[in-house]
């Protein structure tokens, strides 16, 4: 299967700690691929270094093809990237930051057909979309933020703990989108702590600690190799120990 | 490739001006207040300056010099008048009630006032600490000097006559008669106009003071604003170049520190005008004023993308940056009292090393019509701009704005 994603022995120090150890990993393309580890672990900086928005000090990593640390610019084309804590600008209304990113997107999609898209992910109200940011809801925000990551359909969504701190429905309404979209094509890189979440949407997970992939495979692989009846317990058995 | 990155600088450009527009706040403390308050500060003062009541006492102990006495209350009354104070005098030959300023003209005064030889002896006591003393003296001492005028010409009047002689007092009293006029750095004449201009041209280099500021403001909050408000690290992600997202933040910052920079140098020349009722301002100078403001502000947030680049919070950015603005004020504080062209080599040498001093001395050649002194400062106003810019770029790191601490 053609890989999306290849990262070889990647390392990484920041201030004198060593953040990532020669960390392996390979996503599929038209695949979720789910990283999952305890806070701390490195997941957030393997999305950064994919992203090529930090440096590797050693290792390999592919993204499309393409080195991310060359060609930044051509890689983040085809990404859309939702990080873990993003906010919205507050004095911008949910329109202006779709008009906003779909001008930046521009050179690679339609900007009306990103912003009919965006309206659609997001599910919210015209209404709403007329409003400042900041008299949003968490929730509200954080849909605004996933439109403005998908609405140019990339062929790499790195989404960094989506799901942490939605409401059932909002949660509900992301998992299918990412199902949706993955179904269609789009390859899936996703960051969480929420084991039940991984095996409802992962078709690889990457379990990562201090800094090292300690296991990888499906949710069924996992459960089988450890003996355990679920991804929860089997990433308890390989993780716990270790943190 | 250049369509390319111009479009994704417009796309920056738009939405940070779209979000700095929204900040009303900032727009009006920086816009705004400055166009009513130092006018208004200057009217005040005036009016408040207007307004206090300036008491003068002239105690009369030589009972014979009661007509020269009432003859310098009406003098010193007159002259408060014309300072715009209203003017409280007591004449009196007790001691009389307290008041800013006290004039005591003692026994034998008349007499030494009217011999032909005499000189006469006024005491003048003024009030510690009042500013409406200083008022009562300066206009107490003008009115003696006419006095003595008076007197020094009905003496002259009374030798000519007992010499048998025409004299004229005028030129006795002053026998050189200073003719003042200006002149150029080249030595061309100049005129009334010029030296105005000259003076309106130091205003304006003091004013660029405050085209650093905002700058400052703007700059740090654009990129150190924007990792505390967590959203720069989505933007980083985006396809768009750094040097297109620096550039338009820059641009955005500058836009608005440019407007606040017309509006406080308005304030400014309002003030001034205000308070001291002439100034000139010529079209050369008022361009000049536009090229050096337009590419110091330029200069300075570049020098903030740096030091925003390199800090944790916008409030370290911009304590680091309160240095750049103590030198910007020191240079242009300099400016309106000192000539810069005319220090020592050493101390010029360390001077021209800021940027801010060719942004002043661009405006004071420019107000001397000296075409080649403004061209030298605004193109290494310029070299500096670029140097500057290509530091900030290399500076504007994603890794370190990240991960910064």
């Amino acid at each position: 299967m053609k890989q999306a994603i290849i990262a070889e022995g990647v390392s990484k120090r920041i201030r004198g700690r060593v953040v990532l150890e020669n960390v392996t990993l390979n996503v599929p393309e038209g695949r979720v691929y789910v990283l999952a580890g305890p806070n701390g672990s490195g997941k957030t900086t393997t999305i950064r270094i994919l992203l090529g928005l930090i440096r590797r000090d050693s290792g390999r990593v592919e993204v499309l093809g393409r080195d991310p640390e060359m060609e930044g610019d051509v890689v983040r084309e085809y990404i859309g990237y939702l990080p873990e804590d993003a906010q919205p600008y507050e004095r911008l209304t949910g329109l202006e930051h779709i008009m906003f990113y779909a001008k930046l997107y521009s050179k690679s999609s339609n900007v009306d057909i990103m912003v009919s898209r965006a309206i659609e992910i997001s599910g919210l109200s015209l209404q709403d979309l007329r409003l400042k940011a900041g008299t949003y809801s968490r929730g509200m925000k954080r849909r605004l933020l996933l439109a403005l990551t998908l609405m140019h359909h990339p062929r790499i969504a790195v989404l960094d703990e989506p799901l942490s701190g939605l409401d059932v429905v909002s949660s509900y309404r992301v998992k299918r989108l990412i199902k949706s979209m993955a179904g269609s094509g789009a390859t899936f890189l996703i960051t969480t702590h929420d084991m039940r979440d991984a095996e409802e949407i992962a078709d690889v997970v990457g379990l990562i600690v201090n800094g090292r992939i300690v296991a990888e495979g499906s949710p069924r692989e996992l459960v089988e190799l450890t003996g355990s009846e679920s991804l929860e317990e089997a990433y308890v058995k390989l993780v716990g120990e270790r943190v | 490739m250049l369509s390319l990155l111009a479009r994704e600088f417009n796309v920056i450009l738009w939405k940070e001006l779209l979000d700095l527009s929204r900040d009303y706040r900032i727009i009006v403390a920086v816009v705004a207040l400055p166009l009513v308050s130092l006018p208004s500060l200057a009217l005040l003062v005036g009016f408040l300056a207007a307004s206090q009541s300036v008491s003068v006492l002239i105690l009369v102990e030589d009972e014979r010099a009661a007509g020269i006495a009432a003859e310098l209350s009406k003098l010193v009354e007159e002259k408060m008048g014309r300072l715009g104070v209203k003017a409280n005098i007591t004449l009196s030959s007790t001691a009389g009630p307290p008041a800013d300023v006290r004039v005591v003209i003692p026994h034998g005064f008349y007499d030494n006032l009217t011999r032909l030889d005499g000189q006469a002896v006024v005491v003048i006591s003024r009030l510690v600490g009042s500013p409406a003393s200083d008022i009562a003296y300066r206009a107490v001492l003008e009115a003696l000097y006419d006095v003595s005028v008076t007197i020094v010409d009905e003496r002259v009047r009374s030798l000519a006559r007992m010499a048998n002689a025409t004299v004229d007092s005028r030129a006795l009293r002053n026998p050189i008669l200073v003719a003042t006029g200006y002149h150029l750095a080249g030595g061309a004449p100049a005129g009334e106009a010029q030296a105005e201009a000259a003076f309106t041209a130091r205003v304006l280099q003091f004013s660029l003071f405050f085209v650093a500021y905002p700058a400052i403001v703007f700059m740090s909050d654009a990129i150190v604003g924007e990792r505390e408000r967590r959203t720069i690290e989505k933007l980083l992600a985006t396809p768009i170049s750094r040097v297109s997202i620096l550039a338009g933040k820059m641009a955005a910052a500058a836009t608005l520190g440019l407007l606040a920079a017309v509006a406080d140098s308005i304030a400014l020349l309002a003030f001034f005008y205000l308070a001291l009722g002439s100034l000139r301002v010529s079209l050369a100078t008022a361009l000049a004023w536009a090229i050096s403001a337009i590419t110091t502000i330029a200069v300075t947030t570049a020098i903030a993308a740096i030091i925003a680049s390199r800090s944790e919070t916008v409030r370290a950015a911009q304590v680091t940056s309160t240095v750049v603005v103590v030198v910007a004020m020191a240079v242009y504080f300099s400016a309106l009292v000192v000539d810069l062209s005319k220090l020592p080599p050493w101390i010029s040498l360390a001077l021209h090393l800021i940027p801010f001093t060719h942004s002043a001395l661009i405006v004071y050649w420019a107000s001397l019509g000296d075409m080649n002194g403004l061209l030298r400062h605004v193109i290494i106003l310029l070299l500096y701009q670029l140097l500057l810019t290509y530091v900030s770029i290399k500076a504007f790191n994603s890794e370190r704005i990240i991960l910064i601490r």
